[in-house]
């Protein structure tokens, strides 16, 4: 079968018939900036973006969500109903996609999370290319722009086209929905592209060079810029530490555990009952973060729990560019 | 699919006071599948919750040999532990587990050991102190090293007595602050280390374990002093304390260089610890 | 069980803390079922002195205030400081850096000699304080999971991490973004990042995060070209008691 195209202004039309069947979750500008949402108006859409503020994690370990709840009066403990409707992520970048299957690895590894698990089922995930902005650097931590892993479908854009390349069944499914949108495609092969941000090294090896960098002088640098806002970890698609606490709701017997996205930046995070802090001093809580990056946490392939999207350097108001600190290393 | 945050009930069986702030609840699981489902080892631990206070990691304190029930020695320090610490007999705590890796046991058998807990720290190595002593012929000398702030922060003092009537077993005692009545040793758990037979330039002690359960500070001049006095590192076993949330290897605040006390630990052997990438 | 009985005193403050409880509402009368409240000179007149639980509103700022306080201190078994003033020292404290006699001057005029004050002081500065609600004004819902602790037996606990991880939480794009100079990311979270939500840049009324990094804070504060007299105005503004920007202190 050759390849098909699907025209740029065709893209309402294509989620709308993805709607028809699915939850469909895409970008849409939010002022300067992108996010990821639930799409009401296919004409809100954008495939046209650098990235979003929070990454896919939020739709499957949401920024706070109940994992049990309890009842004073009927002294008991229950789980709460996951209910999963099929979803389609449209227009998704591929280091998004990458982060979701290490967060997949965390949450699967030992013993299974199944408030995250059940949240994972019925997905479909479309993909788009992306020219990397300033700030992405998948490319050095294993994942360059023609990286198609995991999709269902992929996007290549070119001109005024994007050709689609159906990878699963899935997928298949959902090109022959979109039949008649498509045209013929005369664009083989795929964008090369140049990443401006990027390691010295690649990342095959980059572990080891931790275990020489304990006293290394960049984590003091670096700590002295660092407010520990914990912005970096909110926006990281792949961290995934969590609180939990329980709350009774005021005249009523009913409470709930919920968790809330946490950060190792902050002071209060490795206090334990008594008041001991294990991580009292702000260097060694920025080389945590690097350290579970780059080193402590590693998938079933060996690859790092970052996947280059550059969120936390958009978004650090202190200016500390993960790559910069990374290069000061290697 | 079953949601592994749930716990389940298990009824206040007897709570018995062994300090002026902790206590020893004697629990078992209020349904009986739970009950014969439920196999620990030696020193894993638990999640505990008690109705709307909150949920910590404690770990079990009592023998795995022992079916019928199994303890933990509760320590009143914050919000939760101060409300389950005001509990009773017949009363719910509501638990999860067990987690964690455990101490060695059989892989120690014929060999002397060499137990030194601070404070509280007695309770993790308790279960495997009663499983030793049950099976004390399969084992060499036993010596247990304990030491407190004060006489009044001792905990099992009964037990204590028990075990220095095993023959082969002999238990020191330590306090930092003596009180009146105490005649006593005062001082650190490692001044206890020459009564017991631990001295530096006696040799290598090839055939001697240790384990250690205390503060952090504690758990590393201990340890440190073993491997003074001739202990290889590997022969050397601790129980780290972080607040595990989860329990299961997700939440992250457990994480140390690049271990997880909640899954890789909490029993880590000392040249496992010299190996982190991280101090503890 | 009987109810526990509850007072509220101001002090030095604006009382709106109090109005707001007011705001509670539906809230409020599930509340009434479960406390005795006693004292409130915003909603009662009966004014009892029998009480386990005070709730301060307001700071110290004269010798009246703090002959108060120890009184109040002396009858409640529980103390909860609400809001930015009593937390914090709030705007009050904002003439602390000034000269205290101009400042007397300018507000009383000849009368100065009349109203003796002293510095606006935080609650924790005079006595013990068990429990915090801050901001300005304090946050209901906050106020709520406090008492609803406290009615429980358990220890209130309030966010000890910055705005910003409630800021990201919401996605709400970084004022910095836009050149805007935010107190977010020094400042306690517990408020939902209410201001920066609403497009508004965190004025810090929750108190600074346990570890201020202040070096951070004046070189960010310096990247978007403030001056320090700006980056003292944004500090002083409800910290002026625990940021000393005259100094330079390096980690």
């Amino acid at each position: 079968m050759a390849s098909k195209a699907l025209p740029k202004d065709k893209i309402p039309q294509a989620v709308s018939i993805l709607k028809k069947q699915y939850k469909v979750i895409g970008a849409t500008p939010k002022g300067k900036n992108f996010v990821f949402k639930e799409i009401e108006d296919p004409n809100e859409v954008t495939l046209d973006y650098n990235t979003t503020i929070l990454p896919l994690k939020k739709f499957f370990l949401p920024p706070r969500e109940v994992i049990v709840e309890f009842n004073l009066q009927s002294k008991e403990y229950r789980g709460e109903d996951i209910k999963v409707e099929p979803k389609v992520f449209f227009g998704i970048h591929n280091y998004e996609l990458q982060a979701v299957f290490r967060l997949d690895f965390a949450f699967k590894n030992g013993v299974s999370d199944e408030t995250y698990l059940k949240k994972r089922e019925k997905n479909v995930f479309i993909g788009v290319s992306y020219i990397p902005d300033d700030f992405h650097f998948s490319e050095s931590v294993g994942i360059p722009t023609d990286l198609k892993e995991g999709f269902d479908i992929f996007l290549t854009r070119y001109d005024s086209h994007y050709r689609v390349e159906a990878m699963t069944e899935k997928g298949r499914e959902i090109e022959n929905a979109w039949e008649e949108l498509l045209v013929p495609c005369d664009y083989e092969g795929d964008p090369v592209v140049h990443f401006k941000n990027k390691l010295k090294q690649s990342v095959a090896g980059i572990r080891e060079i931790f275990h020489g960098a304990y006293n290394h002088p960049i984590w003091k640098e670096t700590a002295r810029k660092c407010y520990s806002c914990g912005t970096c970890n909110l926006v990281c698609p792949t961290c995934y530490c969590f609180d939990v606490s329980d709350e009774v709701i005021l005249g009523t017997d009913k409470g709930v555990r919920a968790r809330r996205w946490d950060s190792c930046q902050a002071l209060v995070f490795t206090k334990v009952a008594g008041g001991d802090v294990f991580r009292e001093k702000r260097y060694d809580r920025v080389r945590h973060r690097m350290s579970r990056k780059f080193a402590y946490i590693m998938d079933e392939k060996d690859r790092p729990f970052c996947v280059g999207c550059g969120r936390c350097v958009r978004q650090c108001t202190a200016d500390i560019n993960i790559v910069d600190v990374m290069n000061a290393l290697l | 699919m079953r949601n592994d945050y749930i716990p389940y009930p298990a009824r206040i069986v007897s709570a018995r006071d062994e300090t002026y702030d902790t206590k020893t609840f004697r629990l078992k699981f209020t349904e009986p599948s739970v009950a014969e489902d439920f196999n620990f080892k030696q020193g894993q631990f638990l999640e505990v919750s008690l109705l709307g206070r909150g949920e910590a990691p404690i770990s079990i304190c009592s023998s795995p040999l022992e079916r019928e029930y199994f303890e933990l020695n509760i320590r009143s320090v914050g919000s939760l532990t101060g409300a389950i610490c005001r509990l009773k007999e017949g009363d719910i705590l509501y638990v999860r587990g067990p987690y964690g890796n455990s101490f060695p046991f059989k892989e120690v058998k014929g060999r002397d050991l060499v137990f030194i807990a601070g404070g509280i720290g007695l309770a993790p190595l308790r279960g495997l102190i009663q499983m030793v002593l049950k099976n004390k012929k399969d084992f060499g000398n036993v010596s247990i090293l304990y030491g407190a702030k004060s006489p009044e922060d001792l905990c099992f003092r009964d037990e204590l007595e028990q075990w220095s009537e095993v023959e082969g077993t002999s238990v020191y005692q330590t306090v930092d602050r003596a009180s009146d009545g105490w005649n006593g040793r005062v001082g650190l758990v490692t001044e206890l280390y020459e009564a017991a037979g631990i001295e530096e330039g006696a040799g290598e002690m090839s055939n001697t374990t240790a384990f250690l359960c205390g503060p952090p500070v504690m758990i590393r001049f201990a340890a440190r002093k073993l491997k003074a006095c001739g202990f290889k590192p590997g022969n050397i076993y601790v129980t780290l304390e972080r607040y595990m949330k989860c329990g299961i290897g997700k939440c992250g605040h457990c994480n140390i260089g690049g271990v997880f006390v909640c899954v890789d630990g909490p029993v880590f052997s000392w040249e496992h610890v010299e190996g982190f990438t991280e101090d503890f | 069980m009987s109810k526990p009985k509850v007072a509220f005193f101001d002090f030095t403050s604006c009382e709106g803390c109090q109005l707001s409880k007011l705001n509670l509402e539906d809230d409020l009368l599930d509340i009434l079922e479960l406390v005795d409240i006693v004292n409130f000179r915003e909603a009662i007149s009966d004014r009892g002195e029998d009480y386990e639980i005070a709730f301060i509103e307001g700071s110290l700022s004269t010798p009246h205030c703090i002959e108060r306080i120890h009184k109040i201190r002396r009858q409640a078994k529980i103390l909860v400081a609400l809001g930015a003033c009593a937390h914090i020292g709030g705007i009050n404290a904002i003439r602390n850096k000034m000269d205290q006699d101009e400042v007397r001057e300018t507000v009383y005029g000849k009368d100065k000699y009349l109203f003796p004050s002293i510095k606006a002081q935080a609650v924790s500065d005079v006595v013990k304080v068990d429990y915090y609600v801050p901001g300005c004004p304090m946050d209901n819902q906050e106020f709520k999971k406090v008492l609803s602790a406290l009615l429980t037996g358990k220890i209130p606990e309030i966010p000890e991490y910055s705005v910003c991880v409630e800021c990201k939480a919401k996605e709400n794009e970084c004022l910095y973004d836009y050149g805007i100079a935010c107190m977010g990311p020094i400042t306690r979270a517990g408020c939902g990042a209410a201001c920066p939500s609403n497009g508004h840049y965190c004025y810090g009324c929750r108190g600074l995060v346990p570890d201020l990094n202040k070096n951070a804070a004046k070189d960010v504060m310096e990247k978007y070209k403030l001056s320090m007299s700006q980056i003292k105005k944004r500090f002083y503004m409800f910290n002026t008691n625990y940021v000393n920007m005259e100094e330079k202190e390096y980690e």
